[in-house]
């Protein structure tokens, strides 16, 4: 899309508004929509700064004003701007506090004002045009770009990389990671679907659209830089659907098929508040989350503590069942059965628990956990510095598939 | 006597893998914190498709053996390999 192709749809609905006497009553948000829209004289990235500028993603009034001035692929185009722009700013935010000299694995050079697109960003904007910065951007839009020159490496990320709250006008970014609750300034009163790295993130009505951003970090840490993954994803049509808290997984379109139905291990499916890739109607191959996982929704209690992370966790699941090499699924199962033949599970001190243990397929998604940091659920280790010392072998592992460009053939990039 | 091993396939697609192992019987469904999976004496094994786990489960209560379980998956249509 062009830096002006929303235009003619915004003048439309411009037009439209001002004849249409039934039009709903302005909100504050859709004035500061309409107000942003014309700032930004038609350029996407633009508006998105603004957007930012305005508080992110945070403001759900937000994200309905602009699906109702720009129509939702428009909309849709935007939003991931703004998404980048968090995430890139959230990294620059968060870099100083989390640079273990030791135990990042291989040293990267730092990315410079040309690559952390390519690199780092969403797949889909890859050919869209760089952010360049604005002379006349409110402070917050601006540090972005002023950032940009120095960027820390964004393909080594740490747990603390998963804070994902939007910087905003009302909370102003620290170097700490943000606290995992969200004060609900509204949600979502239309489904938003945007394509991050090759998957397609489904916020239906209800979700806060914090989640968003939540999500779209993880799949950033977990395969912004495989583009393998990133073309299976594609081409497989993944998709993440976010569970509002309030709302039951079967309600969903998209997991209709398991109303009135049992898990393998004897559960309604009506209480599960995550799942695995199942082919949806639709023919997607979708995975879901519940909101109340990826941070502490008010009135609704999460059966996971904040120190795990369900949505890491399922993606590393899909990520596993799509986009390994053949040598690296290899590698998974010697590793698994190595690590069968010393430990069944319970071994004091060790990264895993039962759950790990209980096939290969957990066992590497339990690893990326807590490769990430986000494995604390029972007595296990957490962190890579646990999975290095107990695991050598599936550390190895995870620092080539997370922290190693790959290319579409699943080949790492030697700089 | 070593523990055997099953995958189950949907078409092209795997969906659920099997041992005579006893042991977890583990959903796509993940369980919540602190749950502890549900045991089987005669068999484990994992889903990888949510849209069969309701079989997989009613199957699973009607087998006592789990030459009974995968034989009635074979019933089913589905194609059973033996690793």
């Amino acid at each position: 899309m062009s830096a002006s192709s929303y235009s003619d749809q915004q003048q439309h609905s411009a037009t439209a508004a001002t004849v249409d006497a039934a039009e709903p009553a302005q909100t504050p948000a859709t004035l500061d929509m309409r107000s942003m829209i014309a700032q930004s004289g038609g350029d996407p990235v633009r508006l998105a700064q603004l957007i930012l500028a305005h508080g992110g993603l945070s403001n759900a009034n937000i994200l309905n004003a602009l699906h109702a001035q720009l129509g939702m692929q428009n909309a849709t185009r935007v939003t991931t701007e703004v998404l980048r722009l968090q995430h890139r700013l959230n990294e620059v935010q968060s870099a100083p506090a989390e640079q273990p000299a030791s135990s990042s694995g291989p040293t990267k050079a730092p990315l410079t004002s040309a690559t952390p697109a390519a690199s780092a960003a969403p797949e889909t904007l890859a050919t869209q045009p760089q952010v360049t910065p604005q002379p006349q951007v409110t402070p917050q839009a601006q540090a972005a770009p002023q950032t940009q020159t120095a960027l820390p490496p964004t393909h080594a990320p740490t747990h603390h990389a998963t804070a994902t709250h939007a910087p905003t006008a009302h909370a102003p970014a620290t170097h700490t990671p943000a606290a995992d609750s969200v004060q609900l300034e509204g949600t979502l009163n239309q489904q938003i679907e945007t394509e991050v790295c090759g998957v397609i993130i489904t916020a239906p009505v209800g979700v806060h659209p914090s989640m968003i951003a939540r999500v779209t970090a993880i799949i950033i840490q977990e395969v912004g830089t495989n583009r393998f993954a990133q073309d299976r994803f594609r081409s497989e049509r993944v998709s993440l659907v976010i569970i509002p808290a309030h709302v039951a997984m079967t309600d969903l379109p998209e997991l209709a098929q398991l109303r009135g139905q049992h898990t393998f291990d004897g559960r309604d499916w009506s209480t599960v508040r995550g799942v695995g890739g199942t082919r949806s109607r639709n023919h997607r191959y979708t995975f879901a989350v519940a909101e109340e996982t990826l941070a502490n929704v008010p009135g609704v209690k999460s059966t996971y503590p904040a120190t795990y992370s369900v949505a890491m966790h399922e993606l590393a699941h899909v990520l596993n069942d799509m986009a390994l090499t053949r040598s690296q699924r290899t590698r998974v199962q010697a590793l698994y059965r190595e690590h069968q033949s010393r430990d069944r599970g319970d071994a004091a001190g060790t990264w895993t628990d039962q759950y790990a243990s209980s096939n290969e397929d957990e066992y590497f998604a339990q690893a990326t956990n807590t490769f990430f940091g986000r494995n604390q659920m029972s007595n296990n280790r957490n962190g890579r510095d646990a999975l290095r010392a107990t695991d050598p072998g599936m550390y190895e592992l995870l620092v080539e598939l997370y922290e190693s460009p790959r290319d579409r053939r699943g080949d790492t990039i030697v700089a | 006597m070593s523990d055997r091993h099953w995958d189950v396939y949907d078409g092209e697609r795997r969906v659920l893998t099997v041992s005579s192992a006893p042991g977890a019987i583990v959903s796509t469904a993940h369980l919540p914190a602190g749950q502890p999976a549900r045991q089987c004496a005669f068999m484990s094994a994992t889903s990888h498709s949510p849209d069969h786990e309701h079989r997989f489960n009613q199957v699973l209560e009607a087998s006592r053996t789990v030459d009974e379980f995968v034989d009635t998956l074979k019933a089913d249509g589905l194609a059973v390999a033996e690793r």
